[in-house]
């Protein structure tokens, strides 16, 4: 009880000091904003400075706004000029803005969904349009972040549509927990568990929770990279916030009606490029029989191909010949269509927005793809002069079917598509099954499937039904004190489905499951908040509360073997295992901010929060989480600036956030019954953790220092931003991995120091800008992330993170190195450089286990170049990531297979291997190229360690939008119509076979790449119409 | 600033609420949210030890690999044309060579290791602290046999005294260690006082005598095991099992149940070779794996009245029906070992795509089905163990009583498998092979040919015992590629995952053994 006095006592002080102040006589302001051309300005910011409070003006560009005499308002609008007005005597303020392209006094969603102004800020924020994402589209929001923002490396995953994404901003800063940010749309925490994903033993990817934001209903994007920026979010905020606000009906009068609709058609956006001039086969010889055939049906080790009658895996003799479309031929399905419509209305009372959604999206494998349907309502008014209620309601079913298993063989038709024997064609071995409904085998190795029969019998299904809603209630206590309340809830249910039919090789009598998952979780939050100015001091304070409470829970049932064949249910199968997970958190904190302005050119920003987890020891529960931040116009106090120079400011930060507190039930040994019995009913209990549990564990401390300078120049035309940084993440809680002999796979324990050091460039510029009308617009972003493993702990200097399928690769920390490298084996060497080879296989023998490169891009970039000209547009992006490497078992079964080109060497006279041996002594041997690409496969990692560099032409778009005249006499307000593409070309790449984004997982364990769904170049057509 | 609180209620109304809000983390709730509802923080002993036994006969992962595709396959009572059963090739797979040592510390020594930490200073507790004892050298006797120097002292602390990168163990001392813990713990064994429960105890349903008679045979096994390395250690324990007490007869035998039902009732070795080698409805006799030519030629040649019961042709397997004619010793065919699809071809001449129908597969109607128990160990074997202790001048002499024993009890316990082999039958086998009266040499072969024989899916044991003796005298092969330079197999290769997460002490371990190659003998295997 002390500490929840202490608790309490926090609370009270924080709420007494922003409270406590006189009050001041108010008035009523109406106005109406128009343009120099006396064009009305709509949804222009009315604001009273130095507070949040403001309105925004109508269709007709009327607002009415209570404020104090004295008061100052700013109006502002995108493209114009602000204006500052001062609060007389008048009840009417009406307002001419100037035309500007380069608006100074930009508005930014902060924390908390609070606007801020963009100059008073101490650290870096970028926020991007909802517009941004609505012409070339991606399904997955992650996806659609590459190259656009500076800081933030977005990288999507090798799983066919509707699969996770991975973004991380400023770095990795947590050893083997999480690195992605943290989601909060309209103000409320949403989950983006990756609930299914693949690993080295396989498995498909069921998506993130950004699957579920359509990008119609995105206002704006706002990125907070640093600590200080998040350090209200506390313990969730390590990893920086991704805040997104969605469009609402403000600003509307009347009825509005939206229409965006695209389709896409996808294709393979890479193919492998195998040699073909030696067939299917071993050791130089076609196969001579089926079982031959079937034996060597991934294997090109054959015979020079002669286009001679050659035995396949069907009994069928076929030309030998080399069948160079396989890949083509087997990805030939992929589309996506996607239709949205939105009604929007509103008066000076309320107003509403509703727009209902479809994509449905095709995966270049038949038979599989991604359906979302999302429906998103925002309603608000004001319900009396003083209350204003506010809420969003988002409703999806999204359903994966089909999808695609990755990384390991089970099931898996990527596999067969690209390391089917290069003498036989793909198309031979539909549709997959026999006579009797059974998998026709193409390969020896029953776990690796016929992709026919994947295709046409192997099922699967997935269904989320999301609910998202965000409720808040504010009453404006005076001018300069309000209090919020605001309740928001994710839900999700889950149903999946995984079946495997009867007659798969590997488990004839088949097996299915049906799992439901709910992940929910609910935030309470209540905050009082003050802006008010003291004479040349303006305070802008606010304190709260926030309740959080998460709980994950599901049922399934697997059953196994149908005794009936072909029928699939579940009543069907002999032997049913129920299953059933739940686990719960909660996370209570109190917070508190306060920004404060000098003069309206020095800007201090002070935060606080404390956490108390539920799911730290009692005793030791709480965190607290302090930032600062200051920020200085200095033009706006230089005398002379020169014309040249027409803004500048400088701003520091400093805070300390949080992240990867513990998991539910870490701290205590727990043991689990299984499902079933032994005979008679006798109970067996085992220790239900492979994970050694630790009741110290505390949540990992990121501390973020970050310096920046914005700046616009030359008449507005070029703009600057820059921003230096250096994050330290320490105590990480980390699962770290043990030997097995431990009895355990990983053990719980608060390790490790990680800096990430980094710079991050925007420039933005305008090189042309014609009287004619055509503009030319560029914007450039680059980011550097030096990152370090400082140190690990005192028992460990090494942690794996992730290991590839063909076991010869792994993702490591290493003490002393960048964060996530690809370790392995080299050839062993002698002093001498001599290479080792075993003298029993001649093959050569394996250095000590090593890093060999690092997994994650250290320099990424992105440029958008945009021109205008009346009313067309062409705008394309280009992004570019370099400096790390990928680990290709593509290339590496590619290369086990006979199918690389490298293996043509020595397939006639083998290859002359020469060195010393186990003892020193001089070697030499004459081995089969098959012999020793075979071994190398699976001994020498580092020979298939590439330079992952790559450059992509992004996104492109080109539009036309129909002149106004022509719609003058319809109810139509505007129509474009635009060619659009995603991931158009690889501009450079160094990793052969394969696309160098191919990771199979979103996790931490980048630059390791097998059989993925092959990305997909994506082009169509875009229709917007506004009503 | 209080006037400020009355004249505005709903701030104050706020407050309260927040304050509410905040006021609720202090009560019990909270805390509670992390109390997991779905297991128990004490465990049940008996629970443990009955999980710790079903998963050590096998969890069908470690057991596929570890027993069928590499020790059964090298020790030739299985083989294959398919590259995958590495062990039929001597070719390195590691997963698979990893397969037996990774889930053996997961599944097979934790919970034992658990027992024993929770219950060593419980008197009342006594016999299932030393019941697990017991269990606990059996699960290690077995890793140690396999890859020789192993975390032993060290291992499965992770959470018991935090060791996370256990140290490897000389195999000699494993050894002393083993011994001497079968010892203490028969010796331990309280017949007054409690036990696990009856159903609990799935091995010997809380028959103390029988655990004592277990102990002691594995202290005859283990003791026999170190003959070449430590002659006098051999003498010393292997007299001090006969005289402990072992096994008398087949009701003795350390054996775990099954039924079909699911994972946890099935015999899983068997369950691995009816769904993943044979598959009857999809390969229609062209499975994955076949009996070996060199086991069935011994079940055949001697008229070894077991074989309809290990045996079969696929139509037998297929169709319980057709068993009687599928099982028809005349028809039984073993495959060569060390061949693929593409080098039978040459190897035997008049090979077609079908003849892969005519070799024999483990019936899985008798020895192989999925209700047959596993057996740890046998009563026959320590019979064999006897007739060489006899041999030796460390038993009581009667190497020929001993070896009748064990053939009569090998031949009796096809009973286990819904077999029946009569004593007319065993009599007669005894007849055609009495015990030999030649060289000492020759009758070790006799012996511990039948051992081979008897530890038929027991590969871990008649692959352990071949490496000792040298019997039966196997053909290497000599498959393109082969790990070995055509040579068997000696042991084999630690998991790559220690090489990486336990680099320290693996690196420590091969400095000490030799190199981590399946050429490098272990302790008991020196020459």
């Amino acid at each position: 009880m002390n500490q929840c006095k202490k608790r309490f006592t926090f609370f009270l002080t924080l709420l007494l000091l922003s409270c406590g102040f006189v009050m001041a006589q108010q008035v009523t302001i109406q106005g109406k904003v128009t343009d120099v051309n006396r064009e009305t300005v709509p949804g222009a910011n009315v604001l009273i400075k130095g507070t949040t409070k403001g309105t925004i003006t109508d269709a007709e560009g009327r607002y009415t706004i209570t404020a104090n005499r004295g008061d100052v308002l700013v109006v502002q609008s995108l493209g114009y000029v602000a204006q500052n007005v001062t609060v007389g005597t008048q009840n009417t303020i009406d307002v001419v803005l100037a035309i500007d392209d380069k608006t100074l006094d930009e508005v930014v969603v902060t924390a908390l969904g609070i606007a801020k102004d963009k100059k008073a800020l101490g650290y870096s924020v970028t926020e991007v349009k909802g517009s941004d994402f609505t012409q070339a589209r991606e399904i997955n929001l992650g996806n659609a972040l590459s190259g656009k923002v500076a800081g933030v490396n977005a990288s999507a995953t090798a799983t066919g549509p509707g699969g996770s994404s991975r973004v991380v901003i400023r770095g990795n800063g947590s050893l083997s927990g999480n690195n992605q940010p943290l989601y909060v749309v309209n103000g409320v925490p949403i989950d983006n568990t990756n609930v299914n994903s693949a690993g080295m033993w396989g498995g498909f990817d069921t998506g993130d929770g950004l699957n579920s934001i359509n990008p119609d209903d995105i206002e704006t994007i706002s990125v907070l990279k640093g600590g200080t920026a998040a350090a209200l979010y506390g313990s969730r905020a390590s990893n920086g916030v991704i805040l997104i606000t969605t469009k609402t009906g403000k600003g509307q009068k009347g009825l509005g009606v939206d229409y965006n609709g695209t389709y896409t058609m996808d294709r393979p956006l890479t193919y492998n490029d195998w040699q073909y001039q030696y067939g299917q086969g071993t050791q130089g010889a076609k196969p001579t029989t089926q079982a031959e055939a079937i034996a060597t049906g991934a294997q090109s080790w054959g015979a020079k191909i002669d286009g001679q009658p050659s035995i396949q895996f069907d009994g069928v003799s076929r030309p030998y010949s080399a069948q160079r479309d396989n890949v083509k031929n087997f990805y030939n399905a992929g589309g996506t269509f996607t239709n949205t419509i939105a009604v929007a209305g509103g008066n000076d009372v309320a107003n509403f927005r509703f727009s209902a959604s479809n994509l449905d999206s095709k995966s270049v494998i038949p038979n599989s793809g991604f359906k979302r349907k999302s429906f998103n309502l925002s309603a608000n008014g004001n319900l009396s002069k003083k209350v204003v209620f506010e809420s969003v309601a988002q409703y999806n079913v999204e359903e994966g079917y089909n999808r695609a298993f990755l990384s390991d063989t089970p099931k898996n038709p990527n596999y067969a598509a690209q390391m089917i024997a290069n003498t036989v064609d793909i198309r031979n071995l539909a549709p997959g099954y026999d006579a009797n409904g059974y998998e026709q085998q193409w390969n020896g190795n029953v776990y690796a499937q016929n992709p026919y029969f994947v295709i046409n019998k192997v099922k699967n299904n997935d269904v989320r039904n999301r609910f998202l809603g965000s409720f808040s209630l504010r009453y404006n206590v005076t001018d300069f004190l309000y209090v919020r309340g605001r309740i928001g809830t994710d839900n999700n249910a889950m149903k999946f489905m995984n079946m495997e039919p009867t007659g798969i090789a590997y488990a004839p009598r088949g097996q299915m499951s049906r799992n439901e998952t709910q992940i929910n979780e609910t935030n309470a939050e209540v905050l009082v908040g003050f802006n008010k100015e003291f004479g040349a001091f303006s305070v802008n304070a606010l304190a709260g509360g926030n309740r959080m409470r998460r709980f994950t829970e599901g049922l399934g049932y697997n059953g196994q073997y149908f005794t009936i064949p072909f029928q699939y249910f579940l009543d069907n199968t002999v032997t049913k295992t129920p299953s059933y997970t739940y686990n719960g958190y909660g996370i209570n904190s109190v917070f508190a901010s306060a920004d404060i302005g000098y003069q309206n050119v020095l800007f201090l920003t002070l935060t606080a929060r404390q956490d108390w987890f539920s799911t730290l020891a009692p005793k030791n529960n709480t965190l607290f989480y302090p930032s600062a931040g200051l920020s200085f116009v200095f033009t706006d106090v230089m005398k002379n600036k020169g014309n040249w120079l027409n803004y500048g400011k400088v701003r520091a930060s400093l805070a300390q956030v949080g992240g990867g507190y513990p998991n539910p039930y870490a701290l205590n040994l727990t043991y689990g019954l299984q499902g079933q019995n032994y005979i008679n009913s006798v109970p067996l209990m085992n220790i239900g953790t492979s994970t050694i549990p630790n009741a110290n564990l505390q949540p990992n401390t990121s501390t973020t220092t970050e310096l920046g300078l914005e700046s616009k120049l030359f008449n507005n035309r070029i703009g600057l931003d820059l921003t230096v940084y250096n994050r330290v993440t320490t105590n990480d809680p980390v699962a770290a991995s043990t030997s097995t002999a431990t009895g355990y796979n990983s053990v719980l324990l608060n390790v490790g120091k990680v800096t990430n050091k980094g710079i991050e460039l925007l420039l933005t510029g305008t090189p042309v800008k014609a009287p004619s009308g055509f503009t030319w617009n560029v914007s450039y972003n680059l980011a550097y992330n030096q990152n370090k493993i400082v140190k690990i702990s005192d028992e460990l200097d090494n942690l794996q993170v992730d290991q590839s399928r063909t076991q010869n690769a792994y993702i490591y920390q290493f003490a002393g190195q960048p964060y996530g490298m690809i370790a392995g084996y080299k050839e062993k060497r002698d002093a001498s450089g001599n290479v080792v080879y075993n003298s029993s296989t001649g093959l050569p023998i394996q250095s000590t286990f090593m890093a060999l490169g690092r997994g994650v891009p250290p320099l990424t970039m992105g440029i958008t170049n945009t021109f205008n000209y009346r009313n067309f547009s062409f705008s394309f992006l280009i992004d570019a990531k370099f400096g790390s490497k990928i680990y290709s078992a593509t290339n590496v079964y590619g290369t086990r297979n006979g199918l690389t080109k490298e293996t043509l060497n020595g397939r006639e006279g083998g290859i002359t291997l020469t060195g010393v041996n186990e003892n020193g002594d001089a070697f030499s041997r004459n081995i089969s190229a098959q012999t020793y690409y075979t071994g190398i496969a699976s001994t020498i990692t580092d020979h298939f360690v590439y330079d992952g560099s790559f450059s992509k032409l992004r996104q492109l778009t080109f539009g036309y939008s129909l002149p106004k005249k022509v719609l003058a006499k319809t109810p139509i307000q505007s129509v474009s119509l635009s060619l659009v593409a995603r991931n158009l070309l690889i501009l450079f790449k160094h990793v052969p076979n394969t696309d160098p984004e191919s990771n199979y997982n979103s996790g931490n364990g980048q630059g390791l790449e097998m059989f993925g769904v092959p990305p997909a170049r994506s082009y169509g057509l875009n229709l917007m119409v506004k009503f | 600033m209080f006037s400020f609180f009355k004249k505005r209620r709903l701030p104050v109304l706020t407050t309260a609420l927040t304050a509410s809000l905040l006021l609720s983390s202090c009560d019990k709730g909270f805390e509670e949210l992390n109390t997991n509802p779905n297991a128990v923080t004490d465990p049940v002993m008996d629970n443990l030890f009955s999980y710790s036994i079903v998963k050590t006969a096998g969890t069908g992962y470690e057991n596929h690999r570890g027993n069928l595709i590499y020790c059964g396959a090298m020790i030739q009572h299985f083989a294959s044309l398919q590259t995958y059963w590495s062990g039929d090739k001597y070719l390195y797979n590691a997963p698979y060579t990893d397969a037996y040592f990774e889930t053996a510390y997961q599944n097979h020594v934790k919970e034992p290791e658990q027992i024993i930490a929770l219950t060593k200073n419980d008197a009342a507790m006594s016999n299932q602290y030393n019941i697990a004892r017991i269990w606990r050298v059996f699960a290690y006797h077995r890793i140690t046999d396999l890859y020789g120097d192993i975390p032993y002292s060290q291992a499965a602390q992770g959470y018991l005294n935090n060791v996370y990168t256990p140290k490897y163990d000389r195999q000699q001392d494993i050894y002393a260690d083993m011994l001497k813990e079968l010892d203490e713990a028969a010796q331990g064994l309280d017949a007054s006082k409690a036990s696990y429960t009856n159903s609990a105890d799935v091995v010997y349903a809380g028959d103390l005598s029988k655990w004592k008679k277990f102990a002691y045979s594995m202290m005859l096994r283990l003791g026999m095991r170190v003959t070449k390395a430590d002659a006098t250690m051999a003498e010393t324990y292997v007299k001090k099992a006969i005289a402990g007490g072992v096994m008398q007869s087949n009701d003795d035998i350390a054996k775990l149940a099954h039924i079909e039902g699911s994972d946890n009732t099935r015999n899983l070795d068997s369950n691995t070779l009816n769904t993943q080698e044979y598959s009857e409805s999809q390969y229609s006799g062209k499975g994955n794996s076949k009996l070996s030519k060199t086991f069935v030629d011994f079940l055949k040649n001697n008229n070894d009245p077991r074989l309809p019961f290990i045996a079969t042709l696929w139509q037998g397997n297929a169709n319980p029906a057709q068993e009687a004619s599928a099982t028809d010793p005349a028809k039984q065919k073993g495959l060569p070992n060390g061949y693929d699809a593409q080098t039978i071809v040459a190897a035997i001449p008049g090979w077609t795509d079908n003849s892969l129908t005519e070799y024999s597969e483990a019936n899985l109607n008798k020895i192989a089905s999925n209700a047959a128990p596993t057996v740890f160990q046998s009563y026959a074997e320590v019979e064999y163990l006897l007739a060489e202790a006899a041999l030796r001048g460390w038993g009581d002499g009667q190497a020929a009583a001993h070896y009748n024993k064990g053939v009569t009890a090998a031949m009796s316990m096809m009973s286990l498998y819904g077999g029946s082999v009569t004593s007319a039958q065993i009599e007669t086998y005894l007849t055609a092979h009495p015990f030999s009266t030649g060289t000492m040499a020759q009758q070790m072969e006799q012996v511990a040919t039948q051992y081979w024989a008897v530890n038929f899916l027991n590969s871990y044991e008649a692959y352990a015992n071949w490496r000792r003796t040298g019997y039966p005298v196997l053909t290497p092969t000599n498959y393109v590629g082969n790990e070995t330079g055509g040579t068997i197999p000696r042991r084999l290769r630690y998991p790559t995952s220690e090489a990486s997460k336990n680099a320290t002490q693996y690196n420590a371990a091969v400095a000490q053994q030799g190199a981590d190659l399946m050429t490098t003998r272990i302790w008991w295997d020196k020459q």
